[in-house]
Parts: structure tokens; sequence; C-alpha cells
């Protein structure tokens, strides 16, 4: 920019305004995320450009993958379909189950979402110090639909942590997306039915501190529509199992 | 990692046509088009951000302006339009989008948003500087507005906003001439 372009009486509004427009922090992670995201895509495009049977399936999922983030962006969010699980080499996964979860469920309009509920119960150790704290979450969830390896995923993003629910949770609820994208989830054998409806077992691992070994989530999703309806953290130290929690997921509001 | 272009196939003149170079080899490599968009993403960024006013916001319609972009590029024609300009019209569609979505939406809070480590100083100092901004700002049309981000916050040139905003080259000076003015009037009465 040269500034000779404004005429001199100007200049010193000039300078503030380029001073004040520049200086912006960046979230360097949200960069990298959405740069690796990009370049997948990118690759997903120029495999799919020479088949052409594919196209309007691309188109599909294109209107969805453009229209979910502005549009969610600023209303109450939570669906939350989860297709195309990957599943890794251990020797209980299902590949199966995860196939139902097809396209066709993510094809489907992704549900708006008027408010969720979450019932924490902790278990600590060895004694069973239960707490129920129902309360909601903040509107301010966004799901993206992108694709990877051909297969749509949610790309969850929470802000602003509600002050009522402990930050693992949502740490936990926010890592699943990722752990999907990055092959890092296993589909468990066992089926579990969660209020009359059967749940697919997605298990994952969080990243912890030094303090512990590990720390493992399991999501149990509705393999009907791909929601979260439970979400299980175990953190193990020495061996043992130090904290045992569970959260169940109730959604509310009207479809789109 | 993708390969990166190779450098010693693009001869250019000036940025401009350097980027057309590299967005029509980004139609059929990816390292290309990771060059792009190291080198549009923070303009992209600055300029969404300060149209919306929040980091939330901003990030989500980045990262659409990004994707559309990406979509869209088969079809950029690096003869008809720098690249630049198309990438500032995607831009400023997908801000005036994101404002009609959202306009019977009460806005977000970004009470807690993730930061790159930067010291409470220093997050209050460009918090402080961010509201100066927002409140200048306020005081200009909304073309005058939308010529004086994509001149200081996307660091376009004249010719590159008169081909994004689909004006003549004297008219966007005039804008610009005209809202600096009024700022000096804001600015001297505080």
């Amino acid at each position: 920019m040269n500034n000779f372009d404004v005429d001199l009486d100007v200049q010193s509004v000039d300078q503030r305004l380029r001073s004040l427009a520049r200086e912006l922090p960046v979230d360097s992670a949200h960069k990298q995320l959405l740069r690796n995201q990009l370049l997948r895509r990118h690759g997903e495009l120029l495999t799919k450009s020479h088949s052409g049977g594919l196209l309007s399936r691309l188109q599909r999922m294109r209107r969805l993958t453009l229209v979910a983030p502005a549009a969610l962006s600023a209303a109450v969010i939570a669906g939350l379909v989860i297709v195309g699980l990957q599943v890794s080499g251990q020797q209980h996964a299902q590949p199966a189950d995860a196939q139902r979860l097809s396209e066709a469920a993510v094809v489907r309009t992704v549900p708006t979402i008027t408010g969720w509920r979450a019932t924490v119960t902790r278990y600590r150790s060895n004694s069973t110090d239960a707490s129920v704290a129902p309360f909601s979450f903040p509107k301010n969830v966004w799901c993206y639909i992108a694709k990877y390896n051909g297969k749509p995923y949610p790309m969850l993003y929470v802000r602003n942590y509600a002050k009522a629910v402990p930050t693992k949770w949502q740490w936990a609820f926010v890592q699943l997306p990722t752990a999907l994208v990055e092959k890092r989830t296993q589909v468990l054998s066992a089926h579990k039915v969660i209020d009359g409806t059967a749940a697919l077992g997605v298990r994952f691992a969080l990243t912890h501190g030094n303090a512990v070994d590990r720390v493992e989530a399991t999501a149990w999703v509705d393999v009907s529509t791909g929601r979260i309806l439970s979400l299980e953290r175990q953190v193990f130290k020495n061996g043992s199992l130090t904290e045992d929690d569970w959260a169940q997921y109730q959604y509310s509001g009207l479809n789109r | 990692m993708e390969d990166a272009p190779d450098a010693g196939a693009l001869t250019v003149q000036t940025e401009e046509h350097g980027d057309a170079f590299i967005a029509e080899a980004a139609k059929t490599n990816p390292g290309a088009f990771g060059e792009l968009y190291e080198r549009y993403y923070i303009r992209v960024y600055r300029y969404v951000y300060h149209r919306l006013g929040n980091q939330t916001d901003a990030e989500d319609v980045t990262a659409l302006v990004f994707m559309k972009a990406l979509e869209a590029l088969s079809t950029y024609q690096p003869r008809r339009n720098s690249f630049a300009p198309w990438l500032f019209r995607i831009t400023r569609n997908a801000v005036i989008d994101h404002y009609r979505r959202s306009r019977k939406q009460s806005p977000i809070e970004d009470a807690e948003h993730v930061t790159s480590g930067v010291d409470p100083m220093t997050s209050a100092l460009n918090d402080e500087q961010r509201q100066e901004l927002r409140s200048l700002l306020q005081h200009l049309s909304p073309d005058q507005r939308d010529v004086v981000l994509m001149r200081y916050s996307a660091d376009l040139t004249f010719t590159e906003i008169a081909s994004a905003l689909q004006k003549n080259e004297p008219a966007i000076r005039m804008l610009l001439h005209r809202g600096l003015r009024k700022l000096k009037t804001v600015m001297d009465d505080e």
C-alpha cells in the first residue's frame, strides 16, 4: 500500500487505520486445521473430477458443507450426524455397523437444535461420589460437515464453555470429530440401548497431562441419526481407573 | 505433506500476476492451493473479522470463504480476473450471507475463546484497538466501510478493490477519500 495514495491532510487517519486494522491475533490451530481440511478436500475433488457418477452426490454434499457452517453459526446447533466411522485395526471392530451410518444419513437435513441438556454422573476411584446436575449447554456450538476420504464427518466447534460444565466434557465432545478424521477411533462390538435407542460405541483417546497414564472417551451414537447420546470418560493412573464420568445428552428443538 | 509448486515454472512480474499463476496451478496442485491459502488467510480473516466483530464468526466465515474458493477454483479465469478481487468477491458475499442468516438471531457473545498464548496485557490492548476501529467504522457508510476494510485489513490496491466491488477506480478513491475525511473529523473532535 502506498501512503502517497491519500491526501496529506488525511495521512494521519490513514496511518492510524493501518495500525488498527492490522493488529489481530490469529488462532494458529484453527488456521492449520482449516488448511488440512482444505487440502484433503482438494485431493478429493481431484480424485472425484474423473468420476462423473458421483457429481450429483458431491453437489448435495457441497450444499450441506457450505450451508452448514454459515447457517448454523449464529443459531442454536447441535445436530451431529456421524457418518462413515473409521475403524482402526482392533480385533473387535465392526465395519458393518459403521457402514450403516451411511452417507444417506448425512444428506438428510441437519436438524436445528434449540437446546441440549446433559446429566453428569461422576464416580471417582472406588467411591461413588455421584452428583447429578442437569444443565444446558450454551448455544454457541457449530457443526461443520467436512469430508475426508470421500466420507462426510462432523467437525464440532464448541465455544463459550458453560461455567457449569466441566471443561473436560466439552473437550471430549470437541475431540471426537478430529479423532474420526485422524482415524484414531475404534468402533466397539458391544451395543447399548440408551432411552430405548440402539447406540454404537466409538472409543478414542483424549490428550492429557503427565499426571495420568491415559484418558479414554467412548461416545455412544444413535445409529439412525448419528447423534451422540452419551459420552463416557475414563482416566487411568498407575494402571488403575481413577475417574469414571459419563454424561447423557438429550436434544430438543425443531428440525429444519 | 503435499509437494510445493514448481517455483521455477513461474515467471512473475508482479505479485498480482504471480497469484493468478499460482491459482491456475492450484486447480490441479494441492500445494499451490496451500500457497494461496498461506498468502491470503490473514487478509481474508482480518477483513471478515472487522466486518463481523468477533473471532468465532470470523473463523467460521473465513473457513467458508476458502471452501467456496476451492470449490469454485475450476471456474477461475486468470486472464479475466486477478486472484485477489475474485477471492474478495467471494469473501464479501459470504459476509453478506452471514448477516442475512443471523439478522434474526441475537448476537453471540464471544465470552471465552481460544487464545494464541497472548499475555493479558497485550490481549487487553488488542481489544482496545479493535474497539477503537469498530467505533470509527460506525461513522462510515456501508460502502465507505467496505472500501476502508478492503484497503487496510485486506491490503487490496485500488484496482483490486474496484474489481472486487465492481465499481470504477475513481469511485473507489472517492469513497476512501470521503471516508477518511469523515474519520478525521471524528478523531479531531475526540
